[in-house]
C-alpha cells in the first residue's frame, strides 16, 4: 500500500472462555475514507471494533494482535491514560442505540460539554457555548432549547445526532460507527447517513462503518471488508466487492438482499445458518453452506489471498482450487 | 375503488384511539394516540396485501385490530362477508382457527420450558383438534412444511437460531385451518441470508396452500418482493394503496415518493435522496389537516387545516393528498 494507513490491524484475535470469537482480522483504514465492515450477527464485527478501542472487559475477553497501530502508534502498548486520550480525542465511537450510551439524568448539552471539558480543558461557559454550536452542526433544530433537554425528550434520530455531536466534539481522526442507523426509520436513516457523510468531508475524518446493511455500505463506503464467522473473508474497494465479488459468501449475501428498484422471481438464499463460535467447522468455515464446496475445502481454512490491487478473498475457488494456496500466508 | 370480486377480508373505516399521558410531570393533560384512523381496504383470497410504514404509523395496531387481539373503536372488519366485530366469544374462537399471526421475535411467544413439538401442537390442544396419533402426524407434516428436521420437535426454543424459531412460529400459525396470516415484521429481526429463506418459505406456503397474507413491514424492498398490493401508512392513516407495480412506477402520495427514494439501493456510490426534513411527529395529537403536512415538500395552505379526501387515481390505486384532488386542481389552488 502506497499511503500509510491511519489505522492498521493485523492478526487480531479475541477469545472468550477458550473459544475464538474473532481470528486473524486485518484492516487498513485510510485517512478521510469510509471503510465498511459488513457481516451478519455473530460474525465478530462489533467485537473487533471493541477490541481495537480496547473496550473489552479483560476478565472476559483475551485480545491478541500482531499490531493495532494508529498513526504509527501501537494502541496495544498504550497505558490506560494514553488510551483514554485516544478514545474521544482521536478515535470515537457511536452505537446503534444512543439511549444506552447517553446518561438519562443529564441534559444533552451537559453531556457534550463534559467531553469538551475533559478532552479540551474548556471552561464551563466555553464548553456550553461550544456544545450549542455542536448541536447546530449536527442539524438539531432549535438547538438553544434542545441543549437543556434530557435524552428521553428527544426522538431516536435526534438522540443519534446528539451522540454524533459528542463523538465529533474533539474532531477525531477516526469515527467508528457501529450500526448507527439500524434502529432508525428509513427516512431518518437517510438524514443521519448524509450528516455523517458531510461531517466526514468537513473534518477529513475516517469512518469505520459497521453494518449488516449492504445498501448502506454500497452508498457510503470507499472500501469494504466482509466478515463471516469471526474472520474477514473478502476485502476490496466498494466496486470490487459489489460488482465483482470473489467469495461465495459475499456473492450469496448480495443476492439474498431484495433490491428496492427491481423485481425478482425468487430470492437467492444461503442454506443453513451462521455457526456459533464453538461449532465452527475445521476447514473453510463457510464450506458447509457453500454452493461451490469441494472436498479439498475441508483441508484448511483459507487465508486472505490477493486477486487484484486492494482485492483479497479467503477462497481457493478463484484460483482453481489449488491446494498449495490453502496454507499460503500472504502479507499486505 | 375496483373491489376484488369477493374480498376475503374487508376493512371499512377502522379507527382506534388510545389515551396517553402527555407532557411533563405536572401537566396532567391527557393526549390521544390516534393509532389507526378511518382505514379501509380489502384483500382477496390468496392475495398478499403489504402494509408499509415507519414507527408510529399504526401498522402493528392495524394487524392486531383485524385479529381482534385489541378491539376497534369504530369500523367494520369482514371475513368472507361476516362482520367479525359482531361475533360472540364462541363464534370468534371458532373463527380464530382461520386467522393467525407471525410476529417479529417468536422467542417472546415461545414458552422457554416447552419443547418445540409441544409448542407447535399447542393450538391443536387448545382447539381440541384430532386424536393423539393424528396430532403427531400433523406435527411431522408441519415440521416438514416449514423445513425443520423432525428431531427439532424434542428441542427447546433456546437451542434454535432466530431463523429456526421463526420457522416454528410459522408452523404454529399453520397448525389449524389457517386462511389469513398476519405477518407483523416477521422477517425484520433476521439476518439477510436467513431472511431470504423465510421469505421464500412464505411464498411457497402461499402458493401451495392458497393463504392470504397481510404482510406488515417497514422494509419497502422486502414488500416489493412479496406483495401483490401495497398500502402505505403514515401516522395512523392509509395514505396510499396500489397494486405493487403501479406503486413503484407511479407513486402518487409525496410520502410514498419519499419512502421509495430514502431506501438504500445496494449499488455502488448511489446514495439515497433526502426528501424529508425533520422527524416523524408523535402519533399523540398528530398534526391537523393532512398529517403529513409538517414534512411534506409540497405543502399548501389547505393542507394545514383540512384533511385530504381519498382520490381514486386508477383501478385499485387511491391516495389521500390535496395535490391529487381534481376539484382543487380545477379551482386553481397551488402552493
Amino acid at each position: 500500500m502506497s499511503v500509510a494507513p491511519l489505522l492498521s490491524v493485523r492478526g487480531l484475535e479475541v477469545r472468550s472462555g477458550g473459544v475464538a470469537l474473532v481470528e486473524a482480522v486485518e484492516l487498513d483504514l485510510l485517512k478521510g475514507q469510509t471503510h465498511g465492515l459488513v457481516g451478519e450477527s455473530g460474525s465478530g464485527k462489533s467485537i473487533s471494533a471493541m477490541a481495537i478501542m480496547r473496550l473489552l472487559d479483560a476478565a472476559q475477553f483475551e485480545v491478541e494482535a500482531q499490531h493495532i497501530s494508529f498513526e504509527g502508534r501501537e494502541l496495544l502498548r498504550l497505558d490506560e491514560g494514553g488510551m483514554r486520550h485516544v478514545r474521544g480525542a482521536e478515535i470515537s465511537m457511536i452505537f446503534q442505540e444512543p439511549m444506552t450510551a447517553l446518561n438519562p439524568v443529564l441534559p444533552v448539552g451537559e453531556q457534550i460539554a463534559e467531553t469538551l471539558r475533559v478532552h479540551q480543558r474548556l471552561s464551563r461557559t466555553a464548553a456550553r457555548k461550544r456544545a450549542l454550536e455542536m448541536l447546530d452542526w449536527v442539524r438539531i433544530p432549535a438547538a438553544n432549547r434542545r441543549i437543556d433537554e434530557y435524552p428521553h425528550q428527544l426522538s431516536g434520530g435526534m438522540r443519534q445526532r446528539v451522540m454524533i455531536a459528542i463523538a465529533i466534539a474533539c474532531q477525531p481522526k477516526l469515527l467508528i460507527a457501529d450500526e448507527p442507523t439500524t434502529a432508525l426509520d428509513v427516512t431518518i436513516q437517510a438524514q443521519i447517513l448524509e450528516l455523517l457523510h458531510d461531517l466526514q468531508s468537513e473534518l477529513h475524518m475516517a469512518i469505520l462503518l459497521i453494518t449488516h446493511d449492504l445498501g448502506v455500505v454500497a452508498g457510503y463506503a470507499d472500501h469494504v471488508s466482509v466478515m463471516y464467522a469471526g474472520r474477514i473473508v473478502e476485502t476490496g474497494t466498494t466496486e470490487q466487492i459489489f460488482d465483482a465479488p470473489l467469495h461465495p459468501y459475499t456473492e450469496g449475501l448480495l443476492r439474498s438482499h431484495p433490491p428496492v428498484d427491481a423485481d425478482l422471481a425468487e430470492l437467492a438464499t444461503i442454506p443453513g445458518t451462521v455457526p456459533e463460535p464453538h461449532l465452527r467447522p475445521e476447514g473453510c468455515r463457510f464450506g458447509p453452506r457453500c454452493a461451490h464446496f469441494r472436498e479439498i475445502c475441508d483441508q484448511a481454512d483459507p487465508r486472505l489471498m490477493w486477486f487484484a490491487d486492494h482485492h483479497r478473498a479467503a477462497c481457493i475457488r478463484p484460483r482453481g482450487y489449488v491446494v498449495n494456496d490453502l496454507l499460503e500466508v500472504e502479507h499486505g | 375503488m375496483a373491489e376484488p370480486p369477493m374480498p376475503y377480508l374487508r376493512v371499512s373505516n377502522l379507527t382506534k384511539h388510545f389515551s396517553a399521558g402527555r407532557g411533563g410531570f405536572f401537566s396532567g393533560k391527557r393526549g390521544v394516540v390516534r393509532a389507526v384512523e378511518d382505514v379501509s381496504f380489502s384483500v382477496a383470497r390468496g392475495e398478499t396485501l403489504a402494509i408499509v410504514g415507519e414507527s408510529g404509523c399504526g401498522k402493528t395496531t392495524l394487524g392486531r385490530l383485524i385479529l381482534r387481539l385489541i378491539e376497534a373503536d369504530h369500523g367494520r372488519i369482514e371475513i368472507a362477508g361476516t362482520d367479525i366485530r359482531t361475533l360472540d366469544d364462541t363464534a370468534m374462537r371458532k373463527l380464530r382457527r382461520r386467522l393467525q399471526i407471525v410476529i417479529q421475535d417468536p422467542f417472546g411467544s415461545l414458552n422457554p420450558r416447552m419443547l418445540i413439538g409441544q409448542a407447535i401442537m399447542e393450538p391443536l390442544d387448545i382447539h381440541a383438534v384430532g386424536t393423539n396419533a393424528e396430532r403427531r402426524a400433523r406435527l411431522a407434516e408441519l415440521l416438514d412444511l416449514v423445513g425443520l428436521p423432525q428431531d427439532f420437535a424434542n428441542r427447546f426454543p433456546h437451542q434454535l437460531s432466530g431463523g429456526q424459531r421463526q420457522r416454528v412460529g410459522i408452523a404454529r400459525a399453520l397448525a389449524l385451518e389457517t386462511d389469513l396470516l398476519v405477518c407483523d415484521e416477521a422477517v425484520s429481526a433476521l439476518d439477510v441470508s436467513v431472511q431470504a429463506q423465510i421469505i421464500n418459505l412464505l411464498q411457497k406456503l402461499k402458493r401451495e396452500r392458497g393463504l392470504t397474507y397481510l404482510f406488515i413491514s417497514h422494509d419497502i424492498a422486502i414488500v416489493r418482493h412479496i406483495a401483490d398490493r401495497i398500502g402505505v401508512m403514515y401516522l395512523g392513516e392509509l395514505v396510499e394503496i396500489a397494486p405493487r407495480a403501479r406503486l413503484f412506477s407511479t407513486p402518487a402520495h409525496p410520502y410514498t415518493q419519499a419512502l421509495l427514494k430514502s431506501a438504500p439501493r445496494a449499488r455502488v456510490h448511489e446514495r439515497p435522496e433526502i426528501v424529508l426534513k425533520g422527524d416523524i411527529p408523535s402519533p399523540i395529537d398528530p398534526p391537523t389537516g393532512c398529517r403529513f403536512h409538517t414534512r411534506c415538500p409540497h405543502v399548501m395552505e389547505i393542507c394545514r387545516s383540512t384533511p385530504p379526501a381519498r382520490t381514486q387515481l386508477a383501478p385499485g390505486h387511491a391516495a389521500r393528498c390535496h395535490l391529487l384532488d381534481p376539484a382543487l386542481a380545477a379551482k386553481g389552488q397551488t402552493a
